[in-house]
């Protein structure tokens, strides 16, 4: 269950000569190097071009006015400044933060439970995981995003239900109340990526935990909250941080959702929507880049916080005599 | 595992990032390409056309492309295109980089950018020469113009018009009005056919709330002796656009106008065209678009409403434009062609009215007109004679005051924003887009 968490650890390493050969080894060692960095190149290429690089640069243009037709010119905090005079910017921090907060944990909450209900051995309970993980395989994907619109208009399959229920009628994807909700539900129902984990969490608890819980008279409810939770902390860690890191960087969905506007009236207005819209729209690329390291300094501080509350909460088994 | 999470997350969160760097590089790198001609008029050139559009225009300009190529057999055109913001994404990169195909479509809202920083090159110079220019309305020649240069040609130009869906007018049992409305009878109009269409499902009802229409902005301040932008500023103040916006509370309580949460929905489909309002304002040229909708309605042209002392404020818009680029090394060939695709009546042939109305005579006299092509051109002619506004200037950001005009306008219809929060708001937008 650790291996989950923990970077994977490099192969060990095959004796490879007579320890009274320094010399020799040395050079295999060297020659070993070399090849590993031959093999890593097409890696380090790609970081290096294609990642490094480009930080570096949208680092400097977050300094500038750039407009892509002029050279960039440097404008020092100016475009921070900015930022927090820009009524969208709160707007877009708002519309991400409430759907980060209230979308991850429901997410996880979901995924811990279908888990939880699939970890008993059901029949047939290879092809429920099959297919309650099928919505996050296609979930990213544009045509499931037309789809989720269309279920949400007007007349559409969810507004029928509300009828029948006698709930207020109309569609969501116009009112700006509903907008956001609507987007928690789609990442929601993708719950299958956490879920596997989980299942794969839940089985590595141990068995006789359990029996011994169950000769103590334990009830469902103490298991669940005093053996379950805690052997399953790292997964939920592990879990809480991905999605939380994805869940900052919602795109596709809204983007096709509001018809690639942002609105309506802006609630759908995503931080990284908003920074397209003001890197590709308005062509400013200076501010749009500002926007992007703030938001990497934001995930950034939330993941050393996580990790940090980690020890407090997360509990690794084989742990207790350090 | 996390640490690989989190660097994608960068990564992906600097995509825009990895663009620009792109484009950093090669603008310092391989800049100011210098524009050489062949002196041998008969020497093999090769020109790259790009322009957005769906399939259809596509077909269209191939097939012109096959009649030029025939006739001059040294020129070899190659193609490529793309939907309207993928074709501006890739134009942008490309300009960064200097390497924009010849011949560019180009759009008044991006001339600014591409003719100030010499992206495309001025046309001032092949005027009369390779490129014909009497008998293009000289408004439309002059729109295209930026610093006193002239960097796009329309090929086609637009007017803004009322479009009635009479026969469901008349279903209704509401009058058909004769003379051209002022705002508030508009408005009242509106409000009437809604009345009537109340019953009905799906529910007519009048119109758009048609304050979200920057272009209609444009006649509305025209119409009051003012322009959208003037000396290369805004030429209206904050209480002129508050009251403009003011027009929509009103149009949305009668429940005159579609409830914006009903607008926001429809995507592929326009209101009218679906028969769920009975009048809409848009462009002319759209006319055949509304009519192919899923009603398939019947619908005349009128002119927009006019101020109570009838002033129309009515322009002609420049269509798809025409620019040569700055980096082309053939801007001689790129500029003839350019007179063949803006000029010559088989390229109008082809096109009809699919790129709006052609703006060349000599263009518009070899389209073959359907009876809605008829209905366009007739009242395009008819503005043409009333001319009362120009378009706007081509300033740079002129794209983004549209955008954020209609980004804006949404939160004015949804009533979450004040009036005049909003017409303060747009004017920070656009003072900082426009850098004044």
């Amino acid at each position: 269950m650790t291996t989950l968490t923990a970077p994977p650890e490099a192969p060990p390493q095959a004796p490879t000569a007579p320890p009274t050969d320094r010399q020799r080894r040395r050079r295999r060692g060297r020659a070993d190097a070399i090849a590993g960095y031959a093999f890593l190149t097409p890696w380090l290429l790609g970081f290096v071009l294609l990642t490094a690089g480009p930080m570096l640069a949208s680092l400097y243009l977050a300094f500038t006015d750039y407009n892509l037709f002029a050279p960039p010119q440097w404008v020092g905090l100016d475009n921070f400044t900015r930022l927090f005079g820009d009524p969208d910017y709160l707007q877009a921090w708002k519309v991400t933060a409430l759907y980060v907060l209230v979308g991850t944990p429901l997410k996880l909450v979901a995924a811990l439970a279908v888990a939880m209900i699939l970890n008993r051995a059901l029949r047939g309970s290879s092809f429920y995981r099959s297919a309650f993980y099928l919505p996050s395989l296609v979930g990213a994907s544009v045509s499931i995003a037309v789809v989720w619109k269309a279920m949400f208009i007007d007349d559409g399959p969810v507004d029928s239900i509300q009828q029948f229920f006698g709930l207020a009628s109309g569609g969501w994807v116009g009112d700006p109340d509903r907008t956001v909700p609507m987007l928690i539900l789609l990442t929601v129902w993708q719950f299958g990526a956490p879920m596997v984990i989980f299942l794969a969490g839940l089985k590595q608890v141990p068995q006789e935990l359990y029996e011994a819980a169950d000769v103590d008279g334990a009830r469902a409810r103490h298991k669940f909250f005093h053996i379950t939770l805690p052997m399953l902390s790292p997964v939920i860690f592990f879990n809480l941080l991905l999605e939380t890191i994805n869940a900052f960087q919602i795109f596709a969905s809204a983007f096709i959702i509001s018809g690639g506007t942002g609105g309506p009236a802006r609630s759908t207005l995503f931080y990284t929507l908003y920074l397209y819209f003001r890197g590709f729209r308005d062509f400013q690329m200076g501010y749009a880049s500002a926007m992007a390291w703030v938001l990497v300094l934001v995930i950034a501080f939330i993941t050393i916080l996580m990790f940090r509350s980690s020890k407090a909460w997360v509990h690794y088994a084989g742990d207790e005599g350090r | 595992m996390t640490r690989i999470t989190a660097r994608r997350g960068r990564r992906s969160a600097l995509f825009g990032g990895a663009i620009v760097m792109a484009g950093a590089v090669a603008l310092t790198g391989c800049g100011g390409g210098t524009a050489e001609e062949n002196a041998d008029p008969d020497a093999p050139v090769e020109l790259n056309f790009a322009w957005w559009g769906d399939a259809s225009r596509a077909e269209r300009y191939e097939a012109a492309i096959d009649i030029y190529e025939a006739e001059n057999p040294n020129v070899t055109i190659g193609t490529s295109y793309a939907g309207f913001a993928d074709y501006w994404t890739s134009r942008n990169t490309e300009a960064a980089s200097r390497t924009l195909p010849d011949i560019i479509q180009m759009d008044l809202a991006y001339l600014n950018e591409y003719g100030s920083y010499g992206h495309v090159a001025p046309l001032d110079e092949y005027f009369g020469d390779e490129i014909a220019v009497d008998a293009i309305d000289e408004s439309l020649v002059s729109a295209g113009e930026v610093e006193g240069k002239t960097f796009g040609l329309a090929s086609s130009s637009s007017s803004q018009a009322s479009m009635f869906n009479v026969p469901l007018l008349e279903e209704l049992g509401v009058e058909v009005p004769t003379e051209t409305l002022d705002w508030d009878a508009y408005d009242a109009f509106l409000e009437e056919i809604s009345a009537a269409g109340a019953g009905r499902s799906p529910v007519v009802y009048g119109g758009n709330d048609y304050t979200q229409y920057f272009w209609l902005f444009q006649i509305w301040l025209a119409q009051h002796d003012k322009a959208l932008i003037e000396d290369g500023a805004l030429g209206f103040d904050e209480s002129d656009l508050a009251e403009w916006w003011g027009r929509s509370a009103p149009l949305t309580e009668s429940g005159a106008a579609l409830p914006p949460e009903r607008l926001a929905q429809l995507e592929g489909v326009d209101a009218l065209g679906a028969a769920e309002i009975a009048t809409d304002i848009s462009w002319d040229n759209f006319l055949p678009r509304f009519s192919e909708g899923p009603a398939t309605p019947e619908l005349t042209l009128v002119p927009p409403p006019v101020a109570a002392d009838g002033a129309t404020g009515l322009f002609l818009k420049p269509g798809v434009m025409m620019s040569i680029a700055g980096n082309s090394e053939h801007p001689t060939a790129a500029a003839k062609f350019i007179d063949f695709i803006v000029n010559d009546p088989r390229v109008g042939e082809i096109f009809g009215m699919s790129r709006g109305v052609p703006s060349s005579e000599t263009a518009r006299e070899g389209v073959v007109a359907n009876e809605l092509d008829e209905q366009v051109l007739a009242f395009e002619e008819s503005v043409a004679e009333n001319l009362e506004g120009a378009p706007p200037a081509a300033v740079r950001g002129l794209g983004t005051l549209e955008q954020t005009f209609v980004t804006i306008s949404q939160d004015v219809s949804y009533g979450v924003v004040t009036v005049d929060e909003a017409a303060a708001r747009w004017f920070a937008e656009a003072e900082s887009a426009l850098g004044v």
